[in-house]
């Protein structure tokens, strides 16, 4: 048999079993996996939606050293007398989040210019949103892992939709955007698709890497460090140090953060993290983000006297600390500011509608062969259109009853009574529409109750 | 300031590039030229992006290109002619009416393809790690190894055991892709 023959008896099967294989893990996964790719486009802006949600929080272009150590110190003495916070955090203002906050153990708030407090933090509806799409609002690193597993559905969906589409560079550009029998959705599917790989992979290994790292990590830990997971995260984000429980006076933060103005100008801070404040195992991390890293930040670690004593090495160290370093802008698409952030929108709304037309078409062809399913078809709309809709609705929650509203509540069990009410009442077309009317007027009213705020 | 004109030459010849792809696909005739220019444009966006600034660069540049590719699929999408209703194969993947669902055998595959994929997955990120080791890697780099083997490991299982003509072949294949896993927890037995 010539090679020529081989090649088109095998070829059939192969694309045959990979549309099989597609089907069968878009269908496994495809709920869910819509659920966190609307989450995370809309995650991307969490750090505005921070801001929509606390409108009286001062807007900071900067804060000084001094204003900082100020806030730590008065943080501290607040907590006098409790047990002592293991942790204290100042986010610093950066150019996307113009605010200032304090976070120990215990307690969060905004701080003015001078570093005092202002109001407690109240960011409960973005908190929400970015549990949803880590976590689906599961439990500790159940639901991270689920997620995780999800990342790797994604990946093999991206892989086996490749390998099921034989002319993947001859119909590049072709889209019969306005034929009917299905022909159109298919054509949106698989090109948005293709085109869209590089940032689907992005998206789908890092959010795989994120979401298995505790299992992964734990497998090594067990087999190469007696099961102590600091000594595997150590070479990769630095030591923590020896704990002394021995009473120490406050670190000087402010002679870090002057050091760094001083030696590092182009760096620009984010966090300053203090470890086991007021003992004498504290030391400080300043994160700081050098321009033009793909990276979180790097972090430069100062002794409780504010001096120096180097960096973890996770912008310029070594290759893996820069790789795990790298993975979380990478999937947030923090990277280049408001123009990658924006484009991680558009992208990510393009995912959401690969993940949604994939089920459509599925659906579709079961009626083509005659199997009409109607409750189905009426609860992928429920799903497709209901999320959003909800996720709208809970933000309007969140303007009208605070942040402590029971937004995690309101989303899954209206979810799961749009799903239950299709598939009792099974009217696909009419619910789909309903629900797609509904996103404009709410999210019009969204948006004028963060105007009106 | 000579990495910003890089990044934007690099960003320039990303959507460059799908610029040109798109011309050359739309032809008649194919054009090994403009082919080769197509993808030539992608290589020089990665190399000026790469060198200039690293993954950040590189990143950037996919993004630009992304973003080229939404715009001429929107201009696509709205010069496309209206077409007549058309009669799709209903697929291979879509039962036919009154076939069964086979709750039984799609467990198992289930089980194949979610737990077992996992596990034999973690082996070969376990044995990713510990070769690298071997190897003089550093700590951090057999570590993320090890890490970005699970997902990626996982995703290849999956879709080989999905695709695989029978089960004996997934059977296979998940025995296989094991040993490296075995291997290493039968080395850590015997420390």
């Amino acid at each position: 048999m010539s090679e020529q023959t081989q090649s088109s008896q095998t070829r059939p099967s192969l694309v045959k079993r990979a549309l099989s294989a597609h089907a069968a893990i878009g269908l496994l996964a495809g709920a869910l996996l819509y659920l966190v790719c609307v989450t995370g486009t809309i995650a991307v802006l969490h750090e505005e939606f921070q801001l929509a949600e606390q409108p009286g929080a001062p807007r900071l272009e900067a804060i000084a050293p001094a204003s900082v150590q100020r806030a730590i110190a008065s943080a501290l003495a607040s907590e006098a007398g409790q047990p002592l916070t293991t942790h204290l955090y100042v986010q610093l203002p950066t150019t996307t989040r113009p605010l200032a906050t304090v976070r120990t153990d215990s307690q969060a708030l905004q701080l003015d210019a001078q570093g005092r407090a202002v109001q407690p933090e109240a960011k409960g509806w973005s908190q929400f949103l970015l549990a949803l799409h880590y976590s689906l609002n599961l439990p500790g690193l159940i639901g991270v892992t689920v997620v995780g597993v999800l990342g790797v559905m994604m990946l093999a969906l991206a892989l086996s939709g490749v390998i099921a589409l034989p002319r993947i560079f001859r119909d590049a550009f072709r889209l019969r955007a306005r034929s009917g029998g299905g022909l159109a959705l298919a054509d949106w599917h698989n090109r948005l698709s293709v085109w869209t790989l590089p940032f689907t992979l992005a998206i789908a290994l890092t959010g795989a890497v994120l979401g298995l790292a505790s299992v992964a990590l734990y497998a090594i830990a067990v087999d190469g460090y007696g099961g102590d997971m600091e000594q595997v995260y150590a070479p990769l984000f630095g030591d923590e140090s020896v704990p002394d429980d021995r009473p120490a006076p406050l670190p000087d933060v402010a002679a870090a953060l002057g050091y760094m103005a001083a030696h590092y100008p182009a760096v620009e801070p984010t966090y300053v993290v203090l470890h086991d404040p007021l003992t004498a195992g504290q030391y400080v991390q300043v994160v700081g983000l050098p321009p033009q890293e793909l990276i979180f930040g790097e972090y430069y670690i100062f002794d409780g006297a504010g001096d120096f004593l180097g960096p973890v090495g996770l912008a310029d160290g070594e290759i893996g600390q820069q790789i795990a370093a790298s993975n979380y802008n990478l999937h947030f698409g923090n990277f280049a500011g408001l123009v990658s952030k924006l484009a991680y929108v558009l992208l990510g709304t393009v995912l959401s509608a690969i993940c949604a037309t994939g089920t459509y078409i599925w659906l579709g062809k079961r009626r083509r062969r005659g199997i009409d399913e109607p409750r189905l078809c009426a609860a992928w709309g429920a799903v497709v259109w209901g999320t959003p809709v909800l996720l709208v609705g809970t933000f309007i929650q969140r303007m009208l009853a605070g942040p402590d509203a029971p937004f995690a509540i309101a989303f899954w069990s209206g979810l799961a009574t749009l799903v239950l009410f299709a598939l009792v009442r099974p009217m696909p077309e009419q619910l789909a529409k309903v629900l797609r009317w509904a996103l404009l007027p709410t999210s019009i009213l969204a948006l004028a109750l963060v105007v009106a705020s | 300031m000579l990495m910003q004109v890089q990044i934007m030459l690099a960003s320039s010849a990303a959507a460059g590039g799908v610029g040109v792809l798109r011309y050359a696909w739309a032809r008649k005739q194919r054009s090994q030229a403009l082919n080769a220019i197509g993808w030539g444009l992608f290589l020089l966006a990665a190399v000026l992006a790469g060198t200039g600034a690293g993954a950040w660069g590189v990143s950037v540049a996919a993004v630009w290109a992304m973003l080229a590719v939404l715009v001429l699929l929107g201009q696509a999408a709205l010069s496309a002619p209206l077409g007549k209703p058309a009669k799709l194969r209903p697929g291979p993947e879509a039962p036919a009416a009154g076939q069964v669902w086979d709750l039984g055998r799609r467990s198992l595959t289930f089980a194949l393809v979610v737990p077992l994929c996992l596990a034999v997955a973690i082996g070969l990120g376990l044995a990713t790690w510990r070769v690298m080791l071997l190897a003089g890697a550093g700590e951090a780099a057999a570590i993320v190894a090890g890490l970005f083997m699970v997902p990626l490991g996982w995703m290849l299982l999956a879709c080989s055991v999905l695709m695989a003509a029978s089960r004996k072949r997934q059977w296979g294949l998940l025995l296989g892709s094991a040993i490296p896993g075995i291997a290493v927890a039968i080395a850590g037995m015997s420390r």
